[in-house]
């Protein structure tokens, strides 16, 4: 009778040893990726697998956990579960999400396959392919999440569309295509380190706790049973940090680059999410202040960087400037929203008294100086003459594609500019970090796809603002102001015409 | 809170997403278009890739075939993540339930001792050819263009682990399994039967071009070699005694019936794609024409396994069966049969059968 194996041995098993080199084709035709970028690995089997998984074990449990998601889902929908967030104006953040994060989550599915593909280890091998499909579920359980949301409101119908054209949406898109275009070791340190671990915090919990805080069914459940998957991703994240860091002494400075690079692309990124938060959750989770202080300072900060002192990994490039910057990046973002927002496909409004008064009491140093006079400004000019919006087209930083909207880390009034020269062209960033990552490879971000320049070179549907719009797919009430809006109409008269029972 | 909806109803502002009505008109979707069609990146692509500059990020170039509507594929499974995990999820139930009842029979240890040594043949070394599988398909799943094809290939990539590792689940029922399966992988490596398919499956990993692949794996390759193996030998095995391993080829049988959906599809819709419907044909015919031979010679080898057992099987008829029914399937889909056979001996008709 054969030997009970337990679940490791099982595993081990399963996935160990089934690869083998190949000998009939040179092995760097078949794996030609894994060399180019100087990482030096001596010894694959010393990868730990994070998290040991046999195929059939996962359809087990993932089959179980979307049956009690659709369960949910489908239920709502037939509820009319819509009426129950806390507000109309709660959606907008999670148009944001799905126009924002859940194209980065196909991204992630399709170049898992290349790591899967193209490293020629089999733990990472297998690893990776576990999470490619995960990304693919998350695509999709978080379109079908938003689909009852879609019939109803505004911003949701052509996300895809959106992502590969609209002005803010760049940021995220083009934080990702700079990862995919990397080599396959600098993909997993942007990716699975520094964006599902480093800041996966900062990201996703903001988004998943404001839907259970504002009623949000959909998103809070798909946010949950998203989170065992994450948790994979997290430790894969971290195992391929060790891992690199373990192999060979001189991998450390190239992981330590691109621990610089990919702080300051995620952290550049989640200013968007630092505005959300502050400003589009009726029902506030902590502010972008706390949740930082929280997740990045405490957690990765304190908890991990010293962990990874013995190798000698020093915190990430950018991050004295990330802390001074967390009084200000929520407020400078989602002014730039609300100014720019005829060309947003989501809703924008001036923070009601009381959620000013919140601000004040989170951002106790900059807040009244700086900010609360522009919303009572932007008040009063709505009161007098109604909304405006700025109709220029911003400067964008060429490598994180914000406008130029933030300010010098030591003086909230003076908006930085940054610049370098190359090939005799001038190139503009909005901080060192920026500036310092297109140094490193101009090469590569002199082909950015900079919306405003697209424009002005007349490739997003002609030089008008309503061709410009009609180009990116906003329909109206899908931008603008909120108050007056489609989505606001509609959701004061259904609650009048359906009262609480 | 809840609200009391009986009186009136919502009006829909909009009945699906709008890629959808674009396509469809005005109607609902299904939760298998919504999570497929229009999915992929299309443009605005920021950086060409690092390591392959010549590339955007997504390419219709990276096959010689055209769509002129990419999503004309659909997967007649309607497979997106959750129906494929409910569907794969329930096969395998039955098939641990099988192997549960075959180990509660005993049947393993009825096996005769012979076995292991037919096992060592085919079974054990076919982990690896599976696991080669995945090679294949994972590149299939990043460089195919468009959601629903990718989509197939990627479930497919993890049904090729799947398949290996289910392999592996059955050896590890069987006495002194590491060594089996360290065995195993030395036949993979230096059994001379197994030497010319090993050697094929390294140069599949070279196609560059997707849908060659995919033709490649899912025409050809795998439908002789199931065929041969998990259909024809199966019958040697039954003869022979040991039921518990054709619990194994039937799973893989059922999977290569499922998986083989999607292709055909997928070679439909090139062929019939108004506008490169003819030019497809004769690229696809032309891959075919390069590969078949090339897939069959590394296959003829595999003849020795059917020796091995007591009862021996006919190698010359499976083959004629397994060929005949490719040539079947390939007539079907409107494509030619290569005339000359290249290293077969044909068997009369009537032994076909
Ligand atoms: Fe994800
Ligand atoms: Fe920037």
């Amino acid at each position: 009778m054969a030997r009970k194996l337990g679940l490791r041995e099982t595993y081990a098993a399963m996935t160990r040893g089934v690869n083998w080199t190949p000998s009939y084709v040179k092995e760097e035709e078949a794996f030609p990726y894994h060399q180019f970028e100087g990482i030096k690995i001596h010894d694959w089997d010393k990868w730990e697998d994070p998290f040991r998984m046999t195929v059939d074990n996962y359809w087990k449990y993932q089959s179980e956990k979307d049956r009690r998601l659709y369960a949910v889902l489908d239920s709502f929908s037939q509820n009319q579960g819509h009426l129950n967030i806390s507000d109309g104006r709660y959606l907008n953040a999670i148009k944001l999400f799905l126009q924002g994060v859940t194209p980065l989550e196909y991204m992630a599915h399709r170049h898992f396959m290349f790591i899967a593909r193209y490293m020629p280890g089999p733990g990472t091998r297998m690893a990776a392919l576990c999470q490619s499909i995960d990304e693919l579920r998350h695509t999709q359980i978080e379109i079908h999440s938003m689909s009852p949301y879609n019939k109803y409101y505004s911003g949701f119908h052509s996300m895809r569309k959106m992502h590969d054209r609209v002005w803010y949406l760049s940021v995220p898109k083009s934080y990702f295509d700079d990862a995919v275009t990397a080599g396959p070791f600098e993909f997993l340190t942007a990716i699975s380190f520094s964006f599902e671990y480093l800041l996966t915090n900062l990201l996703f919990v903001p988004f998943m706790s404001g839907a259970a805080y504002n009623g949000d069914l959909p998103t809070t459940t798909f946010g949950f049973s998203a989170q065992s998957d994450e948790s994979r991703h997290m430790t894969l994240g971290l195992q391929v940090i060790k891992f690199l860091l373990e192999q060979d002494e001189a991998n450390v400075p190239i992981v330590q680059r691109w621990l610089d690079k990919w702080f300051w692309r995620g952290y550049r990124l989640n200013s968007l999410v630092a505005a959300m938060m502050d400003y589009m959750l009726p029902k506030k989770v902590m502010s972008w202040k706390e949740a930082f202080e929280l997740y990045f300072e405490q957690q990765m900060l304190d908890g991990l960087f010293p962990d990874l002192a013995r190798y000698g990994i020093k915190p990430p490039m950018g991050v004295e400037q990330a802390i001074k910057e967390k009084e200000k990046i929520s407020h400078e973002t989602y002014w730039a929203l609300y100014n720019f927002g005829f060309a947003a496909a989501f809703n924008t409004w001036i923070p009601t008294n009381s959620e000013l008064d919140w601000m004040t009491e989170k951002y106790p140093a900059t807040f009244d100086r700086y900010y609360r006079p522009r919303y009572e400004k932007a008040q009063k000019i709505v009161d007098e003459n109604g909304r405006f919006f700025m109709l220029g087209l911003p400067q964008l930083c060429q490598v994180c594609q914000i406008p130029m909207i933030f300010t010098e880390p030591d003086d909230p009034g003076k908006i930085c500019f940054r610049s370098s020269t190359y090939k005799a062209e001038k190139y503009h960033f909005c901080s060192d970090g920026c500036k310092q990552i297109f140094d490193w490879e101009p090469e590569k971000y002199v082909q950015s796809w900079l919306p405003v320049h697209e424009i002005y070179k007349g490739n997003c549907g002609g030089p008008s603002v309503p061709e410009v719009l009609d180009w990116y797919g906003i329909q109206p009430g899908d931008n603008g102001e909120y108050q007056g809006s489609v989505d606001q109409l509609n959701w004061a008269s259904w609650h009048k015409d359906f009262a609480p029972v | 809170m809840s609200y009391d909806l009986s009186p009136q109803v919502i009006e829909q502002r909009r009945l699906a997403y709008d890629e959808l009505t674009r396509r469809y008109g005005q109607r609902e979707a299904t939760r298998y278009e919504e999570a497929t069609i229009g999915v992929q990146h299309e443009e605005n692509f920021h950086y060409r890739p690092l390591w392959n500059p010549a590339i955007e990020i997504y390419d219709p170039s990276m096959t010689r075939l055209k769509l002129a509507d990419w999503y004309s594929f659909l997967d007649p499974r309607q497979f997106y993540y959750g129906p494929y995990n409910q569907a794969r999820n329930k096969s395998m139930e039955n098939l641990d339930s099988q192997l549960a009842y075959a180990n509660e029979r005993a049947m393993l240890d009825k096996i005769a001792g012979d076995w292991r040594n037919i096992f060592l043949s085919y079974l054990l070394p076919l982990r690896h050819y599976e696991y080669g599988g995945t090679t294949v398909m994972t590149y299939v799943a990043r460089f195919a263009y468009g959601t629903s094809i990718e989509q197939c290939a990627s479930f497919n990539a993890f049904d090729k682990t799947g398949n290996s590792q289910i392999i592996t689940k059955f050896a590890l029922m069987l006495p002194n399994a590491d060594q089996l399966l360290e065995e195993g992988k030395r036949r993979w490596m230096e059994a001379p039967h197994l030497q010319p398919l090993r050697s094929l499956v390294e140069h599949t990993w070279l196609i560059t071009d997707w849908a060659e692949a995919i033709f490649v794996q899912n025409l050809l390759l795998d439908p002789l070699l199931y065929t041969l193996l998990y259909q024809e030998f199966d019958r040697v095995a039954l003869e022979n005694g040991a039921l518990a391993v054709t619990f194994i080829h039937k799973y893989m049988n059922d999977w290569l019936k499922d998986n083989s959906r999607w292709t055909t599809a997928l070679v439909e819709a090139f062929l019939n794609d108004d506008q490169h419907g003819e030019a497809n044909r004769q690229a696809i015919q032309q891959m075919l024409d390069g590969w078949r031979p090339k897939v069959e010679e590394s296959l003829r080898p595999l003849g020795v396994i059917f020796e091995m057992p007591q009862v021996k099987g006919n190698f010359e008829a499976s083959w004629q069966q397994a060929t005949q029914n490719l040539d079947h399937h390939l007539e079907r889909l409107g494509l030619n049969v290569a005339t000359e056979m290249p290293a077969t001996n044909k068997m009369p008709a009537t032994l076909a059968g």
